[in-house]
């Protein structure tokens, strides 16, 4: 049995002549030790499909079966409790409480259970050392750096044993030191037996998943297993697509070198067809 | 063990927003503060008004015009002009002749001005003789008039009356005028003690005089607003009381229109205008209080829309919105909770203030305290509800979206 089973899956926002078609009848099927990349071009439903996976928003059509229980019609107070038992999430920024310092924020999924706060902080801290942060249990988050921050945020998405991780751009807003230092972590995770998916802009990254999901347009377009430690084929060609100099960038005195960096711009590899559907990324 | 998760959470961001948060709760603060000392002022005031009637006239009835005993300032009705004389020379021979009664001295008024070295305005009273035995005036200097000086023309002051018409500190034999008749000061009263607020006829303020030298000053005829009469035993009071009540109704056809009063009943008369005054002060109090509640509803709403994100997270991770609920509905708790202690702490500063620096000494009322601080912390849940059931509602997209 899949641990997530999604079955003709569309996500509707807006209506009239305002609807968006952010999800069109997706299936998928993802198995317990999953290391999955989702990539797309910007508002192609990446993070609507998260968030669907996620609990974190209800699908409109199309059913969803989580550890073989249907979840695409829970009730708030049901997919709550579900989230915070068995999903995992780390999101591209804002993941910490700014008021809480680096502990209390690993511990908030387990204040909102009935553990005992010795027990929450000492969850906590044993999460932080995994991750290399028992140093910094103490500071506050405007005290950390933008990787320190989403270690902490791995931390807290790993504190109440999730079934999922749910990692909506974890690097988007990283350099690559960061983003390798992450990407590890994930690895790591991913070693011991959890489940985890992925959004990212960067081919680069692919290089650590199992297996990679294109999206275009709310669809999935190509669903590919690969070698751990090798980039994915598709995402290659992309990276390598990009990697030659045009005339403007010859221009503006862009190196070779410089291109092969995976910069914000180069984030965003897949040929734009936004709109077509009247969808606009906010 | 969740609520007090809660608890140390809302402190946290309390500490954090310090101004805001005092703000909040200043309006909690001043409306709990106002009450508390209102009441407190009002406690000490009818105290000490029920401590003067048990130390000085225990055993001394108060006989009224019906229409005035309901109020306690008679007097300044009478002054007003507003008055028939209900009370008659007939009625003091009645209250004379009733067993028990030792002695009966009927207060008219004869005027309201009076010039000695400066002019005066306050009551001038026409008396019978007896007058500081009934009531237990003492004369600091000179004498009481006796009834037999009365062609004499002389008058006695109160202690206040004194010093406000003449330079001199101890004026006998000075000369004074009421309404164009000449008198002279024949004594001066000891101070007589009254509450503050009371409203009631103060001795102090007061010019007697002479009954037979009332015609003179009058010329239409004092009347009597109150005959005081001594009974015997206080034991006798009550029982005299109801008896004289019930002759004197009896001689005005059956009307009640004059009043007996006992001591007790006086005070408790004296305290009506009193509560009065604390009733609408209270209500103006509640005012405050209803704003201060819209207040915390207020700062709850921009506190919510501005840890939109925050909700967003705390969703995420697995709150639910009871839960949500619960951290903004302790918020609103704490914020009126300490608004309230702070503002008894105030109130219990403002009567130790009041007692060193006025004559009123505030009795601090607990009641008063607890109903108020009750009523914020009502008010802090009902508008800070609003505010957070909103929040909790958000669905967690929303939510972590907004910035
Ligand atoms: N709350 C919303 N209301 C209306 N439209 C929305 C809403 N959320 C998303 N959309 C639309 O749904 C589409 C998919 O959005 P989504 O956020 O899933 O894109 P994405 O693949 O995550 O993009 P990016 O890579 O830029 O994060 C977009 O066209 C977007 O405009
Ligand atoms: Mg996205």
């Amino acid at each position: 049995m899949a641990l997530i089973e999604l079955k003709d899956v569309s996500k509707l926002y807006g209506f009239g002549d305002a609807t968006t078609l952010a999800l069109d009848e997706v299936s998928v099927s993802i198995e317990k030790g999953e290391f999955i990349a989702i990539m797309g071009a910007s508002g192609c439903g990446k993070s609507t499909l998260m968030n669907v996976m996620g609990l974190l928003d209800r699908p409109t059509n199309g059913t969803y079966t989580l550890s073989g229980k249907r979840v695409d019609r829970l009730r708030p107070t049901r997919a709550a409790k579900l989230r915070r038992d068995t999903l995992g999430f780390i999101f591209q920024n804002f993941n910490l409480l700014p008021k809480l310092t680096v502990i209390e924020n690993v511990a908030l999924p387990l204040s909102y259970t009935n553990m005992s706060t010795t027990r929450r902080l000492k969850t906590a801290s044993s999460m932080l050392e995994r991750v290399g942060m028992q140093s910094r249990e103490y500071f506050l988050p405007s005290q950390l750096s933008g990787g320190q921050i989403q270690c902490a945020a791995i931390a807290r998405a790993l504190v109440n044993n999730p079934s999922v991780v749910l990692a909506d751009e974890p690097t988007g807003n990283l350099d690559s030191a960061g983003s390798r230092l992450i990407m590890e972590l994930l690895s790591e995770l991913h070693k011991v037996g959890n489940t985890i998916i992925f959004v990212t802009h960067n081919p680069e990254l692919t290089r650590y998943a199992t297996r990679v999901i294109y999206m275009h347009d709310g669809q999935i377009i190509q669903d590919e297993q690969t070698e751990i430690g090798q980039v994915a084929k598709t995402a290659k060609a992309q990276l390598y697509s990009r990697g030659r100099l045009s005339e403007e960038d010859d221009m503006a005195g862009v190196s070779t070198l410089m291109k092969a960096f995976p910069t914000a711009e180069q984030a965003k590899p897949v040929a734009k067809k936004r709109g077509r559907r009247g969808g606009k990324k906010k | 063990m969740r609520a007090v998760g809660n608890v140390t959470a809302a402190l946290k961001i309390m500490r954090s927003s310090r101004t805001r948060s005092l703000f909040t709760m200043l309006g909690v603060i001043i409306a709990v503060a106002a009450v508390t000392t209102v009441v407190s002022i009002g406690d000490g005031v009818k105290q000490s008004i029920l401590l003067q009637a048990n130390k000085s006239a225990k055993n001394v009835l108060t006989i009224r015009p019906a229409s005035l005993s309901d109020t306690s300032d008679g007097l300044n009705k009478i002054n007003g002009g507003g008055s028939i004389g209900v009370l008659t020379a007939e009625d003091l021979k009645t209250v004379a002749k009733q067993p028990h009664v030792t002695s009966a001295v009927s207060l008219s008024v004869a005027g309201n001005t009076a010039q000695g070295d400066y002019e005066y305005k306050g009551p001038v009273v026409s008396v019978d003789g007896d007058l500081p035995a009934v009531v237990n005036y003492s004369v600091a200097y000179g004498a009481f008039f006796a009834d037999t000086d009365a062609a004499n023309n002389v008058a006695v002051l109160g202690a206040k009356a004194a010093s406000a018409l003449y330079n001199a500190n101890v004026p006998l034999g000075h000369g004074l005028t009421i309404n164009g008749q000449e008198f002279i000061i024949g004594g001066i009263l000891n101070s007589v003690p009254v509450a503050p607020l009371s409203g009631g006829f103060d001795a102090n303020n007061t010019i007697f005089i002479p009954k037979s030298a009332a015609a003179s000053v009058a010329p239409a005829g004092a009347v009597i607003y109150q005959i005081l009469a001594k009974i015997d035993d206080a034991k006798n009071v009550e029982s005299t009381a109801k008896k004289m009540q019930s002759n004197l109704s009896k001689e005005h056809g059956g009307q009640e229109m004059i009043k007996v009063l006992t001591p007790s009943e006086l005070a408790t008369k004296q305290t009506v205008t009193l509560g009065l005054l604390a009733k609408l002060t209270v209500a103006a109090a509640a005012i405050t209080l209803l704003v201060s509640g819209i207040g915390i509803m207020n700062v709850m709403l921009v506190s919510v829309s501005e840890r939109m994100h925050e909700i967003g997270i705390r969703k995420a991770v697995g709150a639910t919105n009871r839960q949500i609920l619960g951290q903004f509905i302790t918020e609103a708790v704490m914020l009126s909770v300490i608004g309230s202690i702070l503002g008894v702490i105030l109130a219990a500063f403002a009567c130790f203030l009041l007692g060193v620096f006025t004559d009123l000494h505030p009795h601090f009322n607990w009641a008063a305290a607890g109903l108020s601080c009750l009523a914020a912390c009502g008010l802090g849940i009902l508008f800070g509800v609003i505010p957070a059931a909103r929040a909790a509602r958000k669905d967690p997209i929303t939510a972590l979206r907004s910035q």
